[in-house]
């Protein structure tokens, strides 16, 4: 099994706090990894210097080989790596399908030039996208909604609506940031599912979570992160009951 | 030299309040009314344009900034609205007042004493001396008094602010109090140097945002430095090139400094969008 | 007759203005108070290049347009850098450093006396009265209103609203900001421009005056009072603020007040919008931050 994110000892400091601490990991390509960690350990940090939306004080980390430190998010994103975000973040002003409108990759409409040029070829694309995007909506059950606005949904389906736009572009590492908290037992259920079919196609991802059923329900391994430090790393049942683990659950 | 009162002007209100220009042309013009027109005495009538300046500015917060407030709205909302309400009372100072120049100078315009090759009338001594006096006032205000204290902590984090006890409405009232009566004064002081018309409060007030940006949001060192850097330049500026092009020198030290040191020398870091 | 069309010829151009702004301020969310820059740059260059060069209109329009937009596009970096509130300052600063070059730079621009005997302009016909002159205002705002609709309604317009409601959670999406940030700061500097050389044409004299600081706040507040994010929100507030002012000459306000009220007039209703409908008449956007928020 291949590694398809190599972290090398990442360093992140805010205003003399560090953040990321020659933070290294592995994530095996198909397998669902999960980071865990109190508050504040640095977990949405690390998605952040992954993504591209925060720099790096040192280190690297590779993606598919490829370097992903100080690029852009969006070529991140080009590459093959989605987010969501621990805030939700959704435009709530459009509708549910414009939403995911927004999430395909490579639309000759975004092009100032096409747009004028091209309007044909536009068009089409935009039709097919649309296409795609009621089938993607008609899969998890949002399809009724998809003429309402963003803003107009349920917690919980919003959190299903952002998960949507990630998958939409096909990606081949998912970084989801607590995609199930605070939401009610079923749609945590059938987000779940959807994650775990993810990893059925191959696809990988890491999941920030605290809500430790559900790491030890469907994550195969899990990385412990504190203070910026990888704590411990290894099965859900091996990390629960390491001495460092709960020494610093504990502190 | 005017350059360091400018900064007098300044308060940390958290946004960018332009009407604040035109409570810097109302304090001249008050004293133009209270002494030209009313034939009060000068001395009388410089301390009712001051308080009539500050309760403007009271006025402007109770009225129109406190509701947009209350509504949570963006500071480009509120941003928008001082710009309207700088509009609407300009022009009617306009209107009142007429678009000439209007003088409160009284006495025979003399020499000046030569100092450092330049020459500074007694009336400009006065600016700075009194500019001197009120920045270092206030900055001691700021630091020992009660109300100074509470304005710091709300400039710096409003809700935790208010969570302590502190009436953050209340503050931001005397912030805008004190801060209108500072610009009535520096209106009064500028009209007395160089006479008034009713726009000379916009001018005032970008190179006073020019100071403020370059020394530093927050900052009275800053921002008095800021003034001062800021003078000398336009002053160096005019003597190699022509006077005309002062305020395109100020505007273009701004944008240099808005894209390269938004904090300006001492001031706070400039938070972008957290993630 | 003559003063009805000039108005709605003022009208047609302020409509130019104003679109080009909303697809900045009002889509994309980038508040800028340069709008009469590119505004005035736009006639300067055209009307020197009639001038000196004796060119013919369409070129000096396309020339115009393009050096705008150029113009646009420096001013559209520095928005990648400098938060929301200090870049408005920033545009303030661009605004009036270009109309300081525009006063002072008098062997150029003929500084504060400005540039007189503008020729008007010839598309096969001289266009030289004002019922002619409307038709081609006209078709000129009737095309940029098309641009502006087409541009809205394409996915790159969908991009544009994005980025106005949330910055990044667009990025994440893997929009590249800041190059449609850039695109739309040249598309609307080009269109003001065209704006610009109508006015340079029509009036057939230009001085700096006409394109300050007040000029772009005047501009950006019909943008909001007739709506932020709709087309038809600027057109009607185009209407409505232009003919405004002019009713009042009727009630026989004496004319050295006039100008004053006019202004009075709209920074009234702009704080009056600001505290009851930041939406203006018609519009989707009203300049809260939701992202910051959340």
């Amino acid at each position: 099994m291949t590694d398809i994110l190599n972290i090398t000892t990442l360093d992140k400091y805010f205003d003399g706090i560090k953040a990321l601490d020659r933070f290294s990991c592995r994530v095996r390509q198909g397998e669902i990894l999960g980071l865990i960690g109190p508050n504040g350990a640095g977990k949405t940090t690390l998605f952040n210097v992954l993504t591209g939306f925060l720099r790096c004080d040192g280190g690297r980390a590779f993606f598919q080989g490829k370097n992903v430190v100080g690029k852009t998010p969006h070529r991140i994103r080009g590459m093959g790596v989605s987010r969501t975000f621990q805030k939700l973040r959704l435009i709530r002003q459009m509708t549910v399908l414009e939403n995911v409108l927004l999430a395909f990759q490579d639309q000759p409409g975004e092009s100032l030039t096409r747009v004028f040029l091209q309007s044909g070829r536009c068009h089409s694309q935009d039709g097919t996208n649309q296409e795609r995007a009621l089938a993607y909506l008609k899969d998890v059950g949002l399809y009724e909604k998809a003429g309402d606005l963003a803003g107009s949904l349920s917690f919980g389906q919003q959190k299903l609506l952002s998960l949507v736009c990630c998958l939409v572009s096909d990606p081949e590492l998912l970084l989801l940031d607590e995609p199930v908290a605070g939401i009610n037992p079923s749609m945590m259920e059938k987000i779940l599912s959807i994650i775990q079919n993810q990893a059925r196609n191959g696809k990988t991802i890491v999941m920030i979570e605290h809500n430790m059923d559900v790491v030890s329900h469907i994550c195969e391994r899990v990385v412990f992160m504190d203070m910026g430090q990888k704590i411990s790393e290894g099965t859900p049942e091996e990390v629960k009951n390491d001495p460092k683990v709960i020494e610093a659950y504990l502190d | 030299m005017i350059g360091l009162f400018f900064g007098v002007i300044y308060k940390t209100t958290r946004f960018f309040h332009f009407a604040h220009a035109v409570v810097f042309t109302s304090g001249a013009y008050f004293t133009y009314l209270f002494h030209k027109l009313f034939g009060f005495p000068i001395f009388i009538a410089i301390p009712i344009a001051v308080a009539l300046a500050a309760l403007l500015g009271c006025g402007m917060e109770a009225g129109v900034y406190r509701p947009l407030r209350r509504r949570e709205a963006s500071p480009m909302v509120l941003l928008l609205a001082s710009l309207g309400m700088y509009i609407v009372l300009q022009n009617t100072i306009s209107m009142v007042f007429g678009d000439d120049t209007k003088s409160i100078r009284s006495g025979v315009v003399r020499e000046g004493l030569p100092i450092f090759g330049a020459r500074i009338t007694p009336i400009q001594i006065v600016i700075i001396c009194t500019s001197i006096v009120l920045v270092v006032l206030v900055a001691l205000w700021l630091k020992k008094s009660r109300m100074g204290k509470a304005m710091r902590a709300v400039a710096n984090d409003a809700e935790l602010a208010q969570i302590s006890g502190i009436d953050s409405d209340r503050v931001i009232l005397w912030t805008f109090g004190v801060g209108s009566a500072l610009a009535g004064v520096a209106g009064i002081l500028v009209a007395l140097d160089v006479d008034m018309t009713p726009t000379m409060g916009m001018n005032a007030l970008m190179m006073g945002v020019v100071a403020v940006i370059i020394g530093g949001v927050g900052s009275i060192p800053g921002v008095a430095m800021g003034a001062l850097l800021l003078g000398l330049a336009q002053h160096l500026g005019v003597w190699k090139i022509s006077s005309q092009w002062q305020d395109a020198i100020a505007f273009i030290i701004l944008f240099v400094f808005l894209l390269f040191r938004p904090q300006g020398f001492l001031g706070r870091k400039v938070k972008k969008v957290e993630v | 007759m003559t003063y009805l069309l000039h108005i709605l010829i003022l009208i047609g151009i302020y409509i130019i203005l104003t679109t080009s702004l909303n697809l900045l301020a009002g889509y994309t969310g980038i508040l800028s108070i340069a709008h009469a820059a590119f505004y005035g740059v736009g006639a300067y260059v055209a009307a020197l290049m009639a001038l000196r060069l004796h060119t013919p209109f369409l070129v000096n329009l396309i020339l115009a347009v393009i050096a705008s937009a150029l113009l646009g596009v420096l001013v559209g970096f520095p928005s990648l850098r400098i938060k929301d509130d200090y870049f408005i300052i920033a545009t303030f600063a661009f605004q009036v450093i270009v109309f300081s070059v525009l006063n002072n730079w008098v062997r150029f621009t003929g500084g504060p006396m400005g540039l007189p005997g503008i020729p008007q302009p010839v598309i096969i016909l001289r266009i030289s009265s004002h019922g002619p002159f409307l038709l081609l205002t006209s078709a000129l705002a009737i095309l940029c209103f098309y641009l502006c609709r087409r541009i809205v309604r394409s996915p790159f317009g969908r991009v544009l609203k994005a980025i106005r409601e949330d910055e990044v959670f667009t990025q994440s999406l893997g929009k590249d900001v800041s190059s449609f940030k850039v695109k739309i700061f040249m598309v609307s500097a080009g269109m003001a421009a065209i704006a610009g050389v109508l006015y340079a044409t029509y009036i057939s004299y230009i001085d700096p005056t006409s394109f300050t600081v007040m000029e772009s706040i005047f501009i950006i507040s019909i943008v909001i009072i007739g709506g932020a994010g709709n087309l038809w929100g600027s057109v009607l507030g185009a209407f409505v603020l232009i003919s405004l002012p002019e009713l009042l000459r009727f009630v026989g306000l004496p004319n050295s007040v006039a100008a004053n009220i006019r202004q009075i007039l709209y920074g009234g209703l702009l704080v009056i919008f600001m505290l009851w409908r930041p939406r203006g008449f018609i519009g989707e956007f009203t300049f809260r931050n939701p992202s910051v928020k959340a």
